[in-house]
C-alpha cells in the first residue's frame, strides 16, 4: 500500500476509532483433555528432533544411523543417547545432522549440523550443540531461539506416575507422535544405584531411543534408551531404507540402519542434568595425566559367580546374600563377576518367573560401562515381587553368557545367614577399627559381619582373595564349625595377617555356610574391599591415599604451570587439579567428579591408570573458550568412601553469574497476529517487547528500551529471538508489548507478567483492526 | 382552536445543503488527512551523537538503536516497513591518513559477502555529500529468516552505502530497503542526508 493511499485510509479510519482497536490474549498450553495435565504438546513436538549420522560420499550425504533427541536449550543443545552419536562398526559418520520438527504434522527437516559437546558412555547420554547450517555456514548459537523443554525432577516419579513419550514411531513415518504410559518400576545398576533406570510398559518403538519422556508438567524426566538387539554379535534389528551405496536403488546391499527393539527402560533426567549444565556453561572435561585402558584380551567375555542379594550398601556391595527370598520382598540384586568385557558392548538381562517373561524385571539391551573385569549388579524392584521361580539370564552381544535360578516365596525364617560384611584394621588393643571398604596397607585385615539363625556345630567357611586369586597360607581359607551359642550377633574374630603386609589391590572375602548336614557349603556373604594407602587419620585407621591437592592453570611435562593458591583470575581457559598418590594399585576402581557451585556437572567411574605411587596426577576442566566464574570442586571416591574434603578453587568472582543459566531459564515469547476481519495472519507485522522497567507510555522508540523484537511470517506467526527473563510468583516481571503493521492500528499492552511458573513458550494472540 | 399543521419544508434544498456539507466535510477531512500524512511522513526527530560528532534529523517513530558498538553509530528502522524494515544507519571506520573513499568501498565489497547472504554490487559511483566528495555504492543481498520455525520468504534487499572521509575516519551512511520499494522510500534517506552534520 502506498504512503499516499495510507493517508486517505487514515482519514476514513478516524471514523472507526470508536470501535475496538485490538484484542490480545495469551495462552500457554494445549487442551489435552486431562485437567491435570498442562503439557504443551506442540512445543514438545517442536523440541523433538531426529539425530542422523551422515557420511559425505562425494557430494552425496548418506544417512547411516538415526535416533531421537530433544532440544533442552534455546541456543541449540540437544540431549540424546550416547550410542546414537558414537561411531561403531554399524554407524560411522562424518557429521551429525539435526532434523527439526518445523511443523508438527510433518516429518522433520534436516536443518543443522551438530557436534558432541558432552558424553557419558556409562549413562548412555550425550549432549550435542548445533554449530552450523547444512551448507557449512557457522551459527552464532546465542542467536538461535529454538523451542526447547526443561528438565524435570525424575526423583519425584513414583510407581504408576503418568509419562508422555515423544518421538518418531517409525523410520518410514517420521512424524512426532505422543504415547502415554506409566512408570512400571525402577531398575538399579552399579555405578548409578537405585533408579538407574525408569521402567515402563509403554512398549515404545526403538526409534524413540534418545527422545523424551515427560511428566504432566511437560518437563523431561526420562530418556528412552535401547541399543539395537544383537544375535551372536550381529545387529539383527535394522532396516535398509537409504541408498547408502549410492547405486540408485535400495536393496540388501545397502547398509542396514540399526533400530532398537521395543523400549522399556528410560535413563532418569537427573543423570542428564549435569551434562546439560556443563554444556550450557561451555565446560568440558580436560586432559588427565593418564587414562585407564583395559588390557587387550582375545578371550570372550565371561560372566561367573551369579548370586542374589536383597540389599546393597554404600560401597555397592551386597548386604546379605540369599539363596531364596521370602514372600513380600520388593528388591533383588543380581550380582556377578565379569571378565574380558569392553565398554560399549551390549548387555541384557532377561528375567522369567515360572517360565514367563517379565519385561519389567528384565533389562533391555544397553551399553556396558563396567570396564574389563570386576563385580557388577543389576537390581530389580516392585512393590511386591511375584512369588515364583526366577530365571535370570544375562546376554553379552546377543549371546547367552550366564544364568541363575532363584526362588521367591521360600521359607527363610530359620535359614542361617551372614550379612553386613565390613573391614578394618586392629587398633593397639587388637580391636577392629576404621570399618569401611578401603583399608590401609598393613599386616592385618579384620572383618566384621552379622549372623543369625546360627547353631553350634554349623559348618561354615571363608576365603580371602586378591584380584581374584585365593590368598594362600594360613588364614587364607578355612572351613570351621560354629562355636558360639548365640544364634545371632556380630562376629569380629575373622582376620587375616601377613608379616610382609598386604599390598594394595582389590581383595574379597567370601563366607560360606552349610545350611544342613546333607548340603554343600553355600555362598553366605561376599564383599570386595580395597587395600590402598597408608594408615592415618582418626585412630590411625583411615587409608591415606591422595595428598597435596593444588590447582594450576596448566601443566608441562606433568608439572603444574602457574600454581594458583587463591582464586583463579576470571576468563581462564582451564583449571588443573594436581595431587600425589601412594599405595594405589593399577586397575583399582575410583570415581571422580567435578562440582560447579556444588552441583555435580561431570562424573567419571574409571580405574587407576598408573603405578602405585607417584606425584602430580592431574585432572582438568576446560572452558569454551573460558571457564565461567564459579567455584570448582573436585571429589574423589573409592568404594563409596570420599577421599577429598573441600578441594576447590574459585574462578573470577567464585560463583556463577546470576544469568549463567538464563538461556535455559527464560521463556520464549511466540504468537500470532491476526486480521480481525479475515481471521488470517498478518504478515510482516513488527512485534516489540519492552524491558520490564518500561511501559508503553514510556516508550520513545529507543532500542535501549526494547528487550526483543520480531517480525511475523507469512502466517502471522512470530517468535521473539531472545528469552524473556522470569520474575517470581511474589515479584513477577511485567512486560509491555507493541505491535505495528502497515494498514492496521497499532496494538499495545502493558502488564504481561512472567514468573518462575510461567510456561514457555508464552503464546500471545493479537487481533488487529485495519485502519 | 387552531388546527395542527405540520411545518412546511423544502426537501430539495435540505438535500442540497446536506450534500454541500458532506462534500465540504469530506474535502476538509481529506485536507486534514493529507496534512497529517505530510506531517507523519515528514516528521522527524533530532539525533545527536556528540562523541562521534554526528547530528541529523531522522524520521519520527522509527526505532532508534545506538547499541551497535563498533558496528554502527546508530541505526533507525521503520516498524511499518514491509516486508523489509526500512533502515538508515551511520557507521564509522578508522582509516589511514592517505585513505580515500574508494579504499573504504573496496573494503566494504570484501566484507559484504561474508556478512550478507548473496551479496552483490550493482554500481559504484562518485557522489557528493554537501561539499564533500563521496562514493556511493549500491548493492543487494538476500535476507533470510534464521529461525526455521518462522515461515518467511527470503527478501531481496537493496542498499546504498555513501562513504565520505573525515580525517582518519570514514563515515558510511547506509540506506537499505526491500528491492520493490527501494526507490519509493529513498526520500527518507535523502531527507536524512540533507540534514546530516558530521
Amino acid at each position: 500500500m502506498s504512503r499516499y493511499r495510507y493517508g486517505l485510509v487514515l482519514v476514513l479510519g478516524l471514523l472507526s476509532l470508536s470501535f475496538g482497536i485490538w484484542r490480545l490474549t495469551t495462552s500457554q498450553a494445549q487442551d489435552t483433555g486431562d485437567p491435570l495435565v498442562i503439557l504443551n504438546e506442540d512445543n514438545i513436538k517442536k523440541a523433538t528432533v531426529l539425530v542422523m549420522q551422515v557420511s559425505d560420499r562425494g557430494s552425496t550425504p548418506i544417512i547411516n544411523c538415526v535416533g531421537t533427541g530433544t532440544l533442552v536449550n534455546a541456543s541449540g543443545l540437544v540431549l540424546t543417547n550416547a550410542h546414537i552419536v558414537q561411531e561403531t562398526d554399524e554407524c560411522t559418520y562424518d557429521r551429525i545432522v539435526i532434523a527439526l520438527t518445523i511443523r508438527v504434522d510433518e516429518p522433520p527437516v534436516p536443518t543443522y549440523n551438530a557436534d558432541v559437546v558432552e558424553l557419558n558412555r556409562g549413562y548412555d547420554l550425550a549432549v550435542l550443540r548445533i554449530t552450523s547450517y547444512l551448507d557449512g555456514r557457522l551459527i552464532e548459537t546465542n542467536t538461535l531461539q529454538l523451542p526447547f523443554v526443561e528438565l524435570g525432577n525424575s526423583n519425584q516419579l513414583q510407581l504408576d506416575s503418568t509419562l508422555y513419550f515423544f518421538g518418531y514411531q517409525d523410520i518410514d513415518n517420521k512424524v512426532v507422535q505422543v504415547q502415554r504410559g506409566t512408570v512400571s518400576g525402577f531398575t538399579a545398576e552399579k555405578q548409578i544405584g537405585d533408579r538407574a533406570w525408569i521402567r515402563t510398559e509403554a512398549n515404545l518403538p526403538g526409534l524413540m531411543s534418545g527422545g523424551g519422556a515427560f511428566d504432566r508438567d511437560g518437563r523431561l524426566v526420562g530418556i528412552p534408551t535401547i541399543l539395537p538387539e544383537r544375535v551372536a554379535g550381529t545387529v539383527v534389528d535394522c532396516r535398509q531404507i537409504y541408498d547408502t551405496n549410492n547405486d540408485g536403488q535400495i536393496d540388501d546391499v545397502d547398509r542396514c540402519i540399526p533400530i532398537g527393539g521395543p523400549i522399556s527402560a528410560l535413563r532418569p533426567a537427573r543423570l542428564a542434568r549435569g551434562l546439560v549444565q556443563a554444556a550450557t556453561l561451555g565446560i568440558q572435561p580436560g586432559p588427565s595425566r593418564s587414562q585407564y585402558e583395559d588390557p587387550l584380551s582375545v578371550d570372550p567375555p565371561t560372566i561367573t559367580n551369579l548370586f542374589v542379594a536383597t540389599g546393597i550398601n554404600e560401597a555397592e556391595m551386597p548386604i546379605n546374600v540369599v539363596q531364596t527370598a521370602p514372600t513380600g520382598i520388593s528388591n533383588l540384586y543380581l550380582f556377578f563377576d565379569y571378565a574380558n568385557m569392553t565398554n560399549g558392548m551390549i548387555y541384557e538381562l532377561r528375567t522369567t518367573i515360572d517360565g514367563r517373561r517379565e519385561q519389567a524385571l528384565s533389562l533391555p539391551p544397553v551399553a556396558w560401562n563396567g570396564g574389563g573385569r570386576g563385580m557388577w549388579y543389576i537390581g530389580v524392584s516392585a512393590p511386591t515381587l511375584p512369588v515364583g521361580l526366577y530365571e535370570f539370564t544375562l546376554f553379552i552381544e546377543g549371546r547367552q553368557a550366564a544364568s541363575k535360578s532363584f526362588l521367591v516365596g521360600g521359607d527363610t525364617s530359620n535359614t542361617p545367614q551372614f550379612s553386613d560384611l565390613v573391614f578394618g584394621i586392629d587398633n593397639a588393643l587388637g580391636e577392629l577399627t576404621g570399618t569401611n571398604y578401603v583399608v590401609p596397607e598393613g599386616n592385618i585385615i579384620r572383618a566384621r559381619f552379622a549372623y543369625r539363625n546360627m547353631a553350634v556345630g554349623t559348618v561354615w567357611g571363608f576365603q580371602w582373595s586378591l584380584d581374584g586369586v585365593p590368598l594362600a597360607g594360613e588364614g587364607g581359607a578355612s572351613t570351621l564349625t560354629w562355636e558360639s551359642e548365640n544364634a545371632q550377633g556380630t562376629f569380629t574374630d575373622l582376620a587375616i595377617s601377613s608379616e610382609s603386609g598386604f599390598t594394595s589391590g582389590t581383595y574379597r572375602l567370601t563366607l560360606f555356610i552349610q545350611p544342613n548336614p546333607d548340603a554343600d557349603l553355600q555362598l553366605a556373604a561376599l564383599s570386595d574391599f580395597i587395600v590402598a594407602g597408608g594408615a592415618g587419620g582418626a585412630n590411625n585407621a583411615e587409608a591415606q591415599i591422595f595428598s597435596e591437592f593444588r590447582f594450576a592453570q596448566g601443566q608441562q611435562a606433568t608439572q603444574p604451570v602457574n600454581v594458583v593458591t587463591g582464586n583463579f583470575a576470571a576468563n581462564v581457559p582451564a583449571i588443573y587439579a594436581f595431587f600425589n598418590w601412594r599405595q594405589l594399585a593399577p586397575g583399582t576402581p575410583w570415581t571422580y567428579r567435578w562440582l560447579v557451585d556444588n552441583d555435580v556437572l561431570l562424573e567419571e567411574h574409571t580405574r587407576w591408570p598408573l603405578e602405585n605411587d607417584g606425584e602430580n596426577f592431574y585432572l582438568a576442566l576446560i572452558g569454551s573458550p573460558t571457564l565461567p566464574d564459579a567455584r570448582y570442586t573436585l571429589e574423589i571416591e573409592i568404594n563409596g568412601i570420599p577421599f577429598t574434603s573441600n578441594v576447590s578453587a574459585g574462578v573470577g568472582l567464585g560463583q556463577l553469574p546470576v544469568e549463567a543459566f538464563a538461556s535455559a531459564e527464560g521463556i520464549q515469547m511466540t504468537g500470532t497476529v491476526i486480521d480481525a476481519e479475515t481471521g488470517q495472519g498478518v504478515r510482516d507485522a513488527f512485534f516489540i517487547v519492552l524491558r520490564s522497567d518500561f511501559s508503553v507510555e514510556d516508550f520513545t522508540w529507543n532500542a535501549n528500551q526494547v528487550l526483543g523484537r520480531a517480525q511475523t511470517d507469512r502466517n502471522g506467526f512470530f517468535q521473539v529471538p531472545i528469552l524473556v527473563p522470569r520474575g517470581t510468583e511474589e515479584l513477577p516481571l511485567l512486560y509491555s508489548i507493541l505491535i505495528y503493521a502497515e494498514g492496521y492500528y497499532p496494538a499495545t499492552a502493558d502488564g504481561i507478567g512472567v514468573t518462575d511458573t510461567t510456561r514457555s513458550p508464552l503464546d500471545i494472540q493479537v487481533v488487529m483492526n485495519r485502519d | 382552536m387552531r388546527p395542527f399543521e405540520p411545518e412546511s419544508t423544502n426537501p430539495s434544498r435540505s438535500i442540497e445543503l446536506n450534500s454541500i456539507f458532506a462534500i465540504v466535510t469530506a474535502v476538509g477531512m481529506l485536507a486534514l488527512g493529507l496534512l497529517m500524512r505530510s506531517n507523519t511522513l515528514g516528521s522527524s526527530i533530532l539525533f545527536r551523537d556528540q562523541t562521534n560528532g554526528i547530528r541529523a534529523q531522522i524520521p519520527a517513530q522509527w526505532l532508534l538503536d545506538t547499541n551497535g558498538g563498533t558496528n554502527y553509530i546508530f541505526r533507525a528502522e521503520d516498524p511499518n516497513g514491509q516486508p523489509f524494515k526500512t533502515l538508515i544507519q551511520v557507521s564509522i571506520r578508522t582509516v589511514g591518513p592517505d585513505a580515500n573513499p574508494q579504499n573504504v568501498v573496496d573494503s566494504l565489497n570484501v566484507i559484504g559477502p561474508s556478512r550478507l547472504s548473496n551479496y552483490g554490487v550493482l554500481s559504484t559511483e562518485p557522489s557528493r555529500l554537501g561539499e564533500d566528495e563521496a562514493i556511493e555504492i549500491t548493492y543487494y543481498y538476500v535476507q533470510t529468516e534464521p529461525n526455521p520455525f518462522v515461515q518467511a520468504v527470503p527478501i531481496v534487499v537493496q542498499g546504498v552505502d555513501l562513504v565520505v572521509t573525515r580525517g582518519n575516519q570514514a563515515i558510511i551512511f547506509t540506506y537499505r530497503d526491500g528491492r520493490d520499494v527501494f526507490e519509493q522510500n529513498r526520500f527518507y534517506f535523502e531527507n536524512f542526508l540533507a540534514t546530516v552534520e558530521y
